[in-house]
This record gives C-alpha cells, structure tokens and sequence, in this order.
C-alpha cells in the first residue's frame, strides 16, 4: 500500500474515533417546546398591556419549582421585564401562574394561566402528536387595553400537522366581544416551516413589544399648538444602527427631566429621513421614549413627532444621527 | 502495525483540541484577578452601593452579552433582592455599567482600580493584588450622591482586615461630584431658555425642514412652501433680474460660464437700494455623502462667495436652498442657482 494511502488510512480512523468528542447534537424536548409556544403567546399578549409594559415593569417572581415556571421566567426575561426573585409572594407585580386540567365532556382541557396585578390572562391549549396548538380565544381580565392587543398565535401553524384554531382577545367585558377580530388559523402542511426557520421567541416578543409602541401612540398627547416651548435639547446616536444612547446623552436627558413638571410634554423628532420613514429613526424614537418612562415619565408625555423631511442622507452614510428633544410647557 | 501507531499518534494529537481545560488562572474568563478576589471586591462595593440604593425598590438593568465580572455583580444584585432587567442597548434608568482598570505600580506590583455604576451612582475602590489575597488600595469613591447620606453609609469592615494603623486611611468613604464623560461632549446642546427663544423667533411657524444658510440662518427648505424665508425682508422689493446659474451634476464648481455670468448680474446692483436673493437647488437623485441638502446649500454658498469676491456686502445677500430627492413639480431647477435682483420700490 503507498504511504498516501495509508495515511488517508489513518486519518479516516482518527476522525471515526474523533466523532466522540464532538459537540452532542441537543436533544430536542417536545414538552419544553410546547411550553414555550404557549409562554411566547402568554406573554406576548402581557406585553401589550399599557399597565404591564416590560420598559416600566419589574415582575416579583418565586424561583420556579416546575418546568412552565422556569419556560415562563425566561420569556419575561426576553420581553424585556425586570425580574425580582422573591421568597414568597411579596410585590405590587407578583406572578403567579397555573396550569389547570380539566375532564370535560369533550375530553381533557388543559388551561394555561398567567396572573400578575389583577390581570388574569388564560388560554386553553391542545397537544397533538406534531405540537400544541391553542383550542380557545385568549381571556384577559382585569384590563382594558384588551382591544388593542394583537396576538402572535401564528407561532403554532408553524409546527404543521392538520389542525385548525380560532385567534382573538375575548375580553373583561364579554358584551363587547368583537367577532371581527376572531380569525380562523388553518396549521397543516402548507403552513409548518421546519423546526429551525420557526420564528424565535425573542423575535415574536419583539414584534409584541413594537405592537405596543404602535398603539401607544394614540395616548401620546400632540396638543402642542396650545403649548410653548421650553427646552429644547439635541442628542447624537453615533451611528445610523445603534440604540446605544451613551453616558452623555444619558446625562442630559436625566437633567432635561429634572424640568419636567405634570402636564409637560416631551416631543422627541428622530426621523429626518428623506423618504419620510424609517424603521430604524421609529426605534431610536422609542429608545428615547423608554428613557424617559424609565425616569418616571407617563408614556403620554412623550409624543414621537411624525418624520420630518430635513435631511438626506445617503443609503450608506452612517455618521452620526440626530434626534431633537423639545419640552414643551402651557402657556399661562 | 506502524499503521496503528500512526492512526494512535494522530488521535492523541488531534483530540487534544478538544480536552476543556480547568483551573482559576490569573486572566481565564477576561478576569484580571482571580474569581475568589474579585467576589469579594464585588461584595465590597455592592454593600456601599446597597445602602445607597435599595434594593428591594430598585431594579438594575443590564446588558446580556456578560462579561466575568458582570456576571460576579448581576448575581450578587439578584442576591440582595435587586430587580434585574435585561435591555439590548443602555437603556434604564439604573443602567449597570462597570470598568477595571490594571494599574502597574513603581515597584512592579499589581493594582486596580474598579468601577461599578448604576445609573448616576457609581462606586470605585483601588485594590492591590497581593498575590494570594487581594487588599484595598484606596478610600472608597462614592460619586452622584451628594454628601446628604455620607454620614449613614458604611464600609463592610468584616471583608478585609485592618492590619495596622498605618492604612486605616484606606478604610472610609470620599463622596465626590460625579464625573462628566469628557468623551462626546460636542455631541448634545443642553439649550437654555435664551437659546429657545432665539430658535423660536428665527424659525418659520411649523417648519418641515430646516438647515443653515452661508450667514448661519436657519432656513427651510422651499421644496416644503411657497414662501421664502425672506419674504419679510424683501416685502414692497421688484424683482428686477432674474437669472439662473446651472452647475454640473453632484457639482458645487461654477465655472467660468457662472462666474461670467455672476458678473454681469453684478453688474446691476445698487447697494443703498438692493437685495440680491439666491435660492440654491439639487432636485434629484445624488451620489453625494453630503445629500441634496448639502449641494443645495453648497451651490447657493459658491455663488454668495462669488458676489462677496466682486466686492458686494454680506448683507445684500440672501441665500437660501430647495432640496430633495426627486424633483417632483419642477418649480425649481434640478441643480442650479436661481438669483433674483430685488430692489426697493420706493
């Protein structure tokens, strides 16, 4: 045998006896799939409650004892919640969850429950062979912010399989129940996507999150013309891409806000983009409009201006990017 | 059977790839000091900044991607009862923000200085590394809280003993003005109530887009309105010559057909009774890293540093620029400078 070909010899042997020490390939646990779809649902319909925003909200949460516990914990955490570990049930924010079984004419009923601040949000789900799917509208008590919450249920058609669910908010109030907001969601072969192109939980509570800061912009208070200006304050991003607002524009917010006074509002103009949106310019808004509820401003007071047409920046300039802070106060 | 040799040699040389090694080296984990030193200089600092803020009503928000010593505080400010709140960028109000600085001492020993922030508040103590301990270099600096609280807050004597007189000076706590980041500071206009008022008078009501003109005026962009910035200034003034100068493409040269033609509009000019209004334009789409913006008001300033060459004050001129990206009801030349001769009328 020639020496080349007993070398490829031997490292056919090495790399067989290699293999051992690869990296194991991770077991794919079916139940603890399921909990988190149905945690990322929970939790993203938790998201969109005005009172319960994740930017403002620091959960009290018992250190988990069962494995939705756990699923849960972390699908707040990803929300972007603050997470305080308490030994018992201390906390305005207090979390408490169940999951319920019932025997039911129509079978067994498994009925999954989140809890927090008098908000009671409740689903029953079903599990099949191909996953679990959602086999009821979403509940939700103790709130009504319900209307504005847009579910992301379309996480479940994403495993396939042939089964059909409705999507849609029953809320506090079942009178008001608007049947126009209840689809049917067909899950079968045309739907699955396979296992690692599904949407990610972080994704899907993102897009929860931006849905919220969507809706509140029908709260922000825009009655400037009654207002006059006060401060005005101009801040950099450094880039065209980041959100990181640094020590200094931090610094100067947090003395802008010392100004603040009750019935003041903050107009924060981020977009100056030629084509008059831009999704990166809407996200540096919200950035700017989460620093200032984390100081203790009412999410109203601060309105985000609609872009304003002042600047044109080529695709690929990536300098800094200016966002203007104006305080406005009533004129006496 | 030198085969079998072979094939062993190159396992033994290939899995050592994938042995973990173990250990609590100095460095292992981006570490400067050794994981025991730094819990405690950890446990040192948080006890300060504990008393400074509650943890029970705080939460502290922090960045996923941890460093070693991140992950030290975030587990001790979850074990102190603290709220905890991953965030992607600085967001928060208690953002958690650290540095360890390795400072080389004259005698070659091993010092640092540690920083821990949260939000405005920030605690940082020197230590020295003494090779199996790790001991206080310096008085603990309490920065952003004023001096209201000095008098309740504490040391935790316990974590390190006080070997001898001569270093109780190390044992207090100095609590001194923050500091302001000299980085960036260019960067924000903390405008005062003067400033507004000044911003206020000189911008046109609702302006939908603003910019500098030569003379530092803010200015909006005619492609948003009909009305120049100056129609105030040139009220009861006829437009007595009109002209256009068209520039190259992505151009801001003017050439001497403009410079020509820049001079026999100069011709005309009467200082006591005119204004020359220029309106610089780029209606279009640009390669330019400067933007239409940028060309516009670059092309209007060519054509004001052409006039003031030819000797005409700064005053008579008023220079102004439309821009965007399309040039959608043609009311102004794509790129090109229109110049207007206003005289007075009476």
């Amino acid at each position: 045998m020639s020496l080349p070909m007993k070398l490829f010899r031997c490292l056919v042997v090495s790399a067989i006896c290699l293999t051992g020490c690869a990296t194991p390939v991770p077991v794919v646990d079916t139940e603890q799939n399921n909990l988190r779809l149905i945690a990322t649902d929970l939790v993203s319909a938790m998201i969109q409650i005005r009172d319960l925003n994740p930017t403002t909200t620091t959960l009290q949460i018992s250190s988990p004892k069962t494995e939705f516990g756990k699923v849960l914990e972390t699908a707040f955490e990803r929300a972007g919640y603050g997470i305080q570990r308490v030994s018992a049930d201390q906390g305005s924010h207090y979390l408490s969850y169940a999951i319920r079984a019932a025997q039911t004419d129509a079978g067994v009923v498994n009925d999954y429950l989140i809890r927090v601040q008098g908000v009671e949000i409740r689903r029953e789900y079903n599990t099949t062979e191909t996953g679990v799917y959602p086999s009821s509208l979403m509940f939700i008590r103790g709130t009504d912010a319900d209307l504005d919450i847009k579910l992301s249920d379309e996480i479940f058609a994403e495993q396939g399989g042939d089964e059909s669910y409705l999507s849609g908010v029953e809320g506090s109030d079942q009178a008001s129940l608007d049947i126009g907001n209840i689809r049917e969601i067909v899950s079968d072969s045309d739907t699955r996507i396979v296992e690692d192109r599904r949407t990610a939980q972080s994704l899907a509570l993102a897009r929860a999150k931006d849905q919220l800061f969507e809706a509140e912009r029908q709260y922000e208070r825009d009655d400037l013309d009654a207002m006059s200006r006060y401060k005005r304050l101009v801040i950099l991003f450094n880039d065209n891409r980041t959100l990181e607002l640094g020590a200094v524009n931090k610094t100067a917010i947090r003395t802008l806000t010392t100004d603040y006074r009750s019935g003041d509002v903050f107009e924060v103009t981020a977009c100056d983009d030629f084509d008059g949106q831009n999704a990166m310019a809407e996200r540096r808004a919200v950035r700017i409009k989460e620093e200032f509820m984390g100081l203790g401003v009412p999410a109203e007071a601060v309105f985000r201006a609609p872009c304003v047409r002042a600047s044109f920046r080529h695709h690929t300039d990536n300098s800094p990017v200016p966002a203007a802070i104006v305080l406005y106060r009533k004129t006496t | 059977m030198k085969e079998l040799y072979l094939a062993l040699g190159l396992l033994v040389l290939l899995s050592a790839g994938c042995a973990s090694t173990s250990g609590n080296r100095l460095g292992d984990d981006n570490r400067l000091t050794d994981p025991l030193s730094e819990q405690l200089i950890v446990s040192d600092l948080m006890h300060v900044m504990s008393q400074l803020l509650p943890p029970r009503s705080n939460t502290v928000q922090f960045r996923s991607e941890q460093s070693a010593l991140a992950t030290t505080v975030t587990s001790d400010l979850r074990e102190r009862g603290y709220g905890l709140q991953k965030v992607t960028a600085d967001q928060g109000a208690n953002y958690l923000s650290h540095e360890v600085i390795a400072l080389t001492e004259a005698d070659g020993g091993r010092q640092y200085r540690y920083t821990l922030a949260i939000g405005n508040l920030s605690v940082e103590r020197h230590y020295v590394d003494l090779g199996r301990e790790i001991y206080p270099g310096s008085p603990l600096v309490v920065r952003g809280a004023g001096t209201t609280l000095a008098s309740d807050i504490a040391l935790n004597t316990e974590l390190f003993e006080v070997a001898n007189d001569d270093r109780a000076y190390l044992f207090r706590i100095e609590f001194r003005e923050r500091d302001v980041p000299a980085v960036a500071v260019p960067r924000i206009t903390l405008i005062t109530n003067e400033l507004v008022a000044d911003i206020a008078s000189n911008t046109v009501k609702a302006p939908n887009s603003v910019a500098l003109n030569s003379a530092n005026r803010e200015i909006t962009n005619l492609y948003f309105t009909n009305e120049s910035n100056f129609s105030s200034a040139t009220r009861g003034y006829k437009t007595i010559r009109r002209d256009v100068v068209v520039f190259d493409n992505d151009s801001m040269r003017l050439g001497p057909n403009g410079k020509r033609k820049v001079l026999t509009f100069s011709k005309q000019f009467r200082a006591d009774t005119d204004f020359i209004q220029l309106l610089g334009c780029s209606n279009g789409y640009t390669d330019l890293p400067i933007g239409n913006e940028g060309l516009a008001l670059g092309r209007s300033k060519r054509v004001v540093d052409e006039f003031l060459s030819l000797g005409i004050d700064k005053g008579s001129l008023l220079d102004e620029g439309c821009w965007a990206p399309d040039n959608l009801d043609g009311r102004f030349p794509r790129r090109g400078v229109v110049m207007e001769l206003k005289r007075s009328a009476t």
